[in-house]
């Protein structure tokens, strides 16, 4: 698989686009582009930027969403900063692009929809048997509602046996609005997902380093997004009394509006956590980015760089199974860019260390996607990846 | 908490100290952790499971849940009966995949088998595939315990963690809750179903797949384990329908539903329930099954009386809730609306199927004759059109039989007696058809035969002659023996439905028939195309004249008798004439022959003799009162005992005398004694009485002597042959003998020599005598000769309308006033 990736800084979206993308197609190494991926800056017109980028890129099938900062090999922007293109050409993937919109609505329906979609497109005239194995990238609107629901529809088309690994898009922290893109199109309250057909098992991998800082508490009231009652009290209470009995943690360090410091660990099977970034309010509820139900057995998480920092060596070698990929494609958090503080390129170098012979890609989300196993797989505050 | 909380200790040893208090706190937060996990599982999973939904969607979210909160690849709902299992729902396999349970190594029958197992793929064993996933951990556990079938939960992992007792007992409790909670969303479904598709029940015209939905859907909303419906009809109850996995009510059907423990409760249209039924002293169980505890009986009502039962039973005591025993209450009030829908409806079938046997009764009826079994004309008509248009080669035949003299008979011997004669008749003419042929009755006396393949006239010909012998053998009706004969008239038809059609064989048959019937009895006549044309033009002319007086065809005209001396008018004959409305001017010798026949001549006999008295009673008002009015009768109107009754009337009516009219009979008349009678009548009544014709007959002496006749009229042929051949005359009857004219060598010495006879016959009978057809100046000058003093014929005039003879009289009038005048001038 060849790869190339461009940046652009310019304030100009078209020009912006456009030399991004001449830059990602001039390092292809003269391979036929296949897919694009592009994560952006909201400050764009985006209309206007895909524009710019498929002057160069054509018809080739383009996705990617709007972020809170992206890199490509030891390039790292930070929010509002610029746009960066991916381009995937040669190798023995196929890819199949498509959207479905009305993630506030029915979000399962757009699941299934833009899978069944995804799957469809990626068929090519002349295509021998269909590649025996897959995966699919998601991005989906980062406040358009139930990550998971999305999840679950693809979940249903596809199965256990198709790994998805994607992020919820953000816009610079502006917490304001959110974009996906799909071939020319920039789409809010939607998603949007690649299938990746493949001829060997792709792994997608997930990791937070996150550890537990209580007792466990079951959360006694919940209503979507909003957690109104931990333990029979007040949300936000409870949530202060736990932190405050672990130390004197900043709670929002360097600006964040969301906790930096603790998060909420939802408890799974195997004894690990599915990490829920809370951000708090002057009212008293807790505000999280997934939606954690009644009765959930949670546990107060704490982290501090060092220990995001370790598991990023864990979830690379994860991705990278076979050695040979050449892309490594990652959906970092926002919480955890915050929780680095200005020291975030880091973890970024950190991954090209421990993948030196991959291309590293990515970008800061509203949210992180990983199912491996079951239907669950949305993520907050952890690292994702998948190497191509 | 975790091992990073606190700080360190200042005591010696107390690191120690520190290290095993820190793990015991990690083991009792991990223990907690566990707790709360496996708390916070089970309350997920019991939320998805409290929460009201459909079944299906139920299943499917519990089994999202179950993948979830388990980390479980593959979730399904499975149904294993101890030898396999099915997947029923499932999570995980993807929409292109067919949900198939993995054969797991070392445990064949974990899925199969319907009891609570979990499984890790042992060490050394390649991991089963399922949808692609490698299955390394499963675990089974049963929706119900102990039953050797049922459903059950399967989660299935890629991850070798074993499904620890606590997460199966966990399992456990939420399988056990969500059957239940299964159950109650299928019951709710089933009144959702009931609600909406209840009414339904209605589509069922038959009363057990009505009874069977039914009970399916009762067992559906209660969960019934055996359902029964039991119908009650006058008292009686009967066992209809049972369903369900278990046998239902007992005992011996039909019974007196007053037996029926349930009935007083039925009365009154309440539900029974019997929470333990075999614990209850209340109630006589012989009815009922030794397994049932809870048992639930709720009345069909119709009018307020109940029409039928509904059963559902359970082996667990108070097994129904009262939701549930409403819900079925509701479903019985939509099965005795469908019940009753049933059953009217199966009124209504009965009723038309008897309306069918009647149709076809009168279809058969109306097609066939009543009293001999024979088809009728319209079938005869049917049959004839369908094989005129056929594509049969040959020709059709028809024969049209007439039984002769059958009225007779039948006034003879009653009508019972000619009902008797006609089913022999029938009997004997189907001997003489063939197989394929139609003998029909159409009427009367009157049979056809239908012959559809004929080679030509011939076969029609021998298959009447075949009947005219058939029918020769005489008749036993009752004690006497009857000879009966036929009139029959046959023909062929070509097939060629454009241009001939049943109506025209059978008028073209009849034709041929009368045609028989004039040669004489005991006849066949059968006709070509052309020979039946002729005979049914005189048959539609023949119908024609039936109606010609309602038409107002028919006209009396007026021919002047006059004194052969002095042309005097001394009176008029009035004759008939038909002016067809097609045909134009219709000979009387066609036409008054069709009226004896057809019997009309009776009315227009009566019609020309009332016209021309009252045409006489006008002439005698303006002219002459001493004009006399001859007006022939038919032998026809003689045969009616009041005839001489009504003729007074009429002369009356038109204020004549008797004695001034003339009623001409023929010579060929039939000389009976109710013949003399009638004339006698009339004469004593003042009437004279002519015979016409005279000289052409019996010529007779006797025959005079007879009747009494005051005027013989000489025939225009004996007149006509006094002098040499007239001039015909169309307005004239031709003689029956066809002698018109004397012909050429005829001479006319015989011909005067007969009027010679007839005048002297006249003279020594003392009567007067009046000379037709004179057309010429000689013919008059040899009648005075002869000494005949009254004729008619052209020479004086024609026969003309009322109008014209009233000039002629007025002009005769005139003359002589002048005739006077002069001879008064003369004599001034």
């Amino acid at each position: 698989m060849k790869s190339g990736t461009g940046t652009s800084e310019l304030s100009d979206a078209q020009m912006a686009g456009r030399e991004a993308a001449i830059a990602a197609t001039q390092t292809l190494d003269g391979a036929t582009p296949l897919l694009v991926i592009v994560y952006a800056s909201v400050r764009y017109d985006l209309v206007e930027l895909l524009a710019g980028i498929r002057e160069v890129t054509g018809e080739t099938p383009l996705t990617g969403m709007t972020s809170c900062g992206h890199f490509s090999g030891d390039t790292v922007a930070g929010p509002d900063q610029g746009v960066i293109v991916l381009v995937l050409g040669g190798g023995e993937y196929r890819f199949g692009v498509a959207a479905a919109s009305g993630m506030g609505a029915d979000p399962e329906a757009v699941g299934t929809t833009l899978a069944r979609a995804a799957k469809v497109a990626a068929k090519r005239p002349g295509d021998a048997a269909e590649l025996p194995h897959a995966a699919m990238i998601l991005f989906t609107d980062g406040l358009g509602g139930d990550q998971q629901a999305v999840l679950t529809g693809v979940h249903r088309v596809f199965g256990a046996a198709v790994p998805v690994v994607g992020g919820a898009a953000g816009d610079d922290r502006k917490m304001q609005r959110t974009s996906v893109f799909c071939n020319g199109e920039v789409l809010t309250d939607a998603a949007v997902g690649v299938w990746i057909g493949s001829p060997r098992p792709l792994l997608v991998a997930s990791a937070h380093g996150w550890t537990p800082v209580s007792l466990p508490v079951v959360i006694t009231s919940s209503q979507g997004s909003v957690i109104h009652e931990i333990a029979g009290r007040s949300a936000a209470e409870v949530f202060h009394e736990l932190a405050a009995a672990d130390s004197e943690k900043p709670l929002h360090a360097n600006g964040a509006i969301w906790q930096t410091s603790y998060s909420l660990g939802l408890i799974e099977p195997d004894g690990g956590h599915l990490i829920r970034a809370v951000f708090l309010t002057p009212e008293g509820p807790i505000n999280t980015f997934t939606p954690i139900p009644t009765y959930s057995a949670v546990q107060l998480m704490s982290a501090d760089p060092g220990t995001l920092l370790e598991v990023v060596d864990d979830v690379v070698a994860e991705a990278l199974v076979y050695g040979d990929e050449s892309v490594l494609l990652a959906f970092d958090c926002i919480g955890r860019m915050d929780t680095f503080g200005d020291d975030y390129p880091a973890e970024i170098v950190r991954m090209i260390a421990a993948a030196p012979n991959a291309r590293c890609f990515g970008s800061y989300t509203y949210g992180e996607f990983a199912r491996a196993r079951g239907v669950g797989g949305v993520h907050n505050a952890t690292l994702t990846t998948l190497a191509l | 908490m975790t091992p990073r909380s606190g700080g360190g200790s200042g005591r010696p040893g107390g690191n120690n100290e520190v290290k095993v208090i820190r793990g015991q706190l990690e083991l009792a937060t991990k223990a907690a952790q566990q707790v709360y996990r496996d708390s916070s599982r089970l309350i997920r999973l019991l939320a998805v499971i409290g929460d009201p939904a459909a079944p299906d969607v139920l299943v499917d979210r519990i089994l999202g849940a179950l993948s979830e909160v388990f980390s479980a690849d593959l979730t399904c709902l499975i149904y294993s009966d101890g030898e396999v299992g099915e997947i029923i729902a499932a999570r995980g396999f993807g929409e292109n995949e067919v949900p198939r349970l993995p054969l797991l190594p070392g445990a064949a029958e974990l899925l199969s088998r319907n009891s609570l197992a979990a499984w890790v793929c042992p060490e050394g064993e390649v991991p089963p595939e399922a949808a692609g996933v490698p299955i390394r951990s499963a675990a089974h556990i049963p929706l119900a315990d102990g039953a050797p079938a049922g459903e059950g939960l399967v989660l299935l992992r890629s991850d070798n963690f074993a499904f620890s007792l606590g997460e199966l007992q966990m399992l456990q409790s939420v399988a056990a809750r969500l059957r239940a909670s299964l159950e109650e969303a299928e019951r709710r479904e089933a009144i959702e179903r009931l609600a909406r598709t209840g009414h339904q029940l209605t589509r069922h015209l038959e009363t057990e797949p009505l009874l069977e939905e039914a009970l399916g859907l009762l067992r559906d909303m209660t969960g019934a384990e055996a359902t029964s419906a039991i119908t009650i009809d006058d008292g009686i109850a009967s066992l209809r329908v049972e369903t369900g996995t278990r046998s239902g009510v007992r005992g011996t059907w039909p019974a007196p539903a007053e037996d029926l423990m349930t009935w007083p409760f039925a009365l009154r249209g309440e539900a029974f329930v019997q929470d333990d039924v075999q614990s209850s002293t209340a109630v006589s169980r012989s009815r009922v099954p030794e397994w049932m505890r809870n048992m639930v009986c709720v009345p069909v009502l119709q009018d307020g009386a109940p029409i039928a039962l509904l059963y559902a039973g359970h082996s667990r005591p108070g097994f129904f809730s009262r939701p549930t025993i409403e819900a079925a209450a509701v479903l019985a009030g939509y099965v005795g609306a469908a019940l009753v829908n049933a059953r009217l409806y199966n009124a209504l079938v009965d009723s038309e199927s008897q309306l069918r046997l009647l149709t076809d009764e009168l279809r058969r009826r109306a097609t066939h004759d009543s009293l001999t079994g024979l088809a009728n004309r319209d079938l005869a008509r049917q049959l004839l059109d369908a094989s005129l248009a056929s594509d049969d080669t040959g020709l059709v035949g028809l024969l049209f039989c007439d039984l002769d003299k059958f009225k007779a008979i039948n006034d003879r011997l009653g009508h019972e007696a000619g009902d008797d004669l006609l089913c022999q008749v029938a009997a004997r003419l189907q001997s003489c058809v063939r197989s394929g042929d139609l003998l029909a009755r159409l009427g009367g006396d009157e049979f056809l035969i239908v012959l559809p393949t004929v080679a030509g006239l011939e076969v029609v010909t021998e298959v009447g002659h075949r009947v005219l012998g058939a029918l020769a053998e005489p008749f036993q009706l009752g004690e006497e023996r009857v000879q009966v004969a036929a009139s029959i008239g046959g023909v062929v038809g070509e097939r060629d439905p454009d241009q001939i059609q049943a109506v025209d064989l059978l008028r073209d048959a009849d034709a041929a028939m009368y045609a028989a019937k004039n040669r004489g009895r005991g006849r066949v006549e059968v006709f070509d195309r052309f020979t039946a044309q002729k005979a049914v033009d005189y048959l539609s002319l023949r119908e024609d004249m039936l109606t010609a007086l309602d038409r107002n065809e028919l006209q009396v005209h007026y021919q002047p008798i006059v004194d052969l001396l002095d042309e005097r008018v001394t009176g008029f004959e009035a004759l008939l004439r038909w002016n067809h409305r097609d045909l134009g001017s219709v000979s009387p010798a066609v036409f008054i022959p069709m009226a004896e026949e057809t019997g009309a001549i009776i009315k227009i006999g009566a019609w020309v003799l009332a016209d021309a008295c009252r045409q006489l009673a006008e002439w005698h008002r303006e002219f002459d009162g001493s004009l006399s009015m001859a007006v022939n009768i038919s032998p026809i109107q003689l045969l009616d005992p009041a005839f001489a009754e009504k003729c007074l009337r009429t002369i009356q009516a038109a204020g004549l005398r008797t004695r001034q009219v003339w009623l001409e009979v023929t010579e060929s008349l039939e000389v009976t004694d109710q013949l003399t009678d009638q004339l006698r009548q009339l004469r004593d009544l003042g009437v004279r009485v002519a015979m016409d014709d005279f000289g052409m007959s019996y010529s007779n002496l006797g025959y005079l002597k007879h009747l009494p006749v005051e005027r013989l009229k000489i025939d225009r042929t004996f007149v006509a042959g006094l002098v040499h051949a007239p001039r015909d005359d169309p307005g004239v009857i031709p003689t029956q003998t066809g002698r018109r004219g004397s012909g050429p060598g005829s001479g006319g010495g015989m011909d005067r020599g007969i009027v010679r006879a007839i005048l002297a016959i006249a003279e020594s009978a003392g009567m007067s005598v009046v000379a037709e057809g004179i057309e010429t100046e000689e013919q008059r000058r040899v009648l005075i000769e002869l000494g005949c003093r009254q004729g008619q014929g052209f020479l004086f005039a024609r026969p003309m309308r009322a109008e014209a003879a009233s000039s002629l009289l007025a002009e005769a009038d005139r003359l002589l006033v002048e005739a006077a005048e002069n001879a008064v001038g003369r004599l001034i």
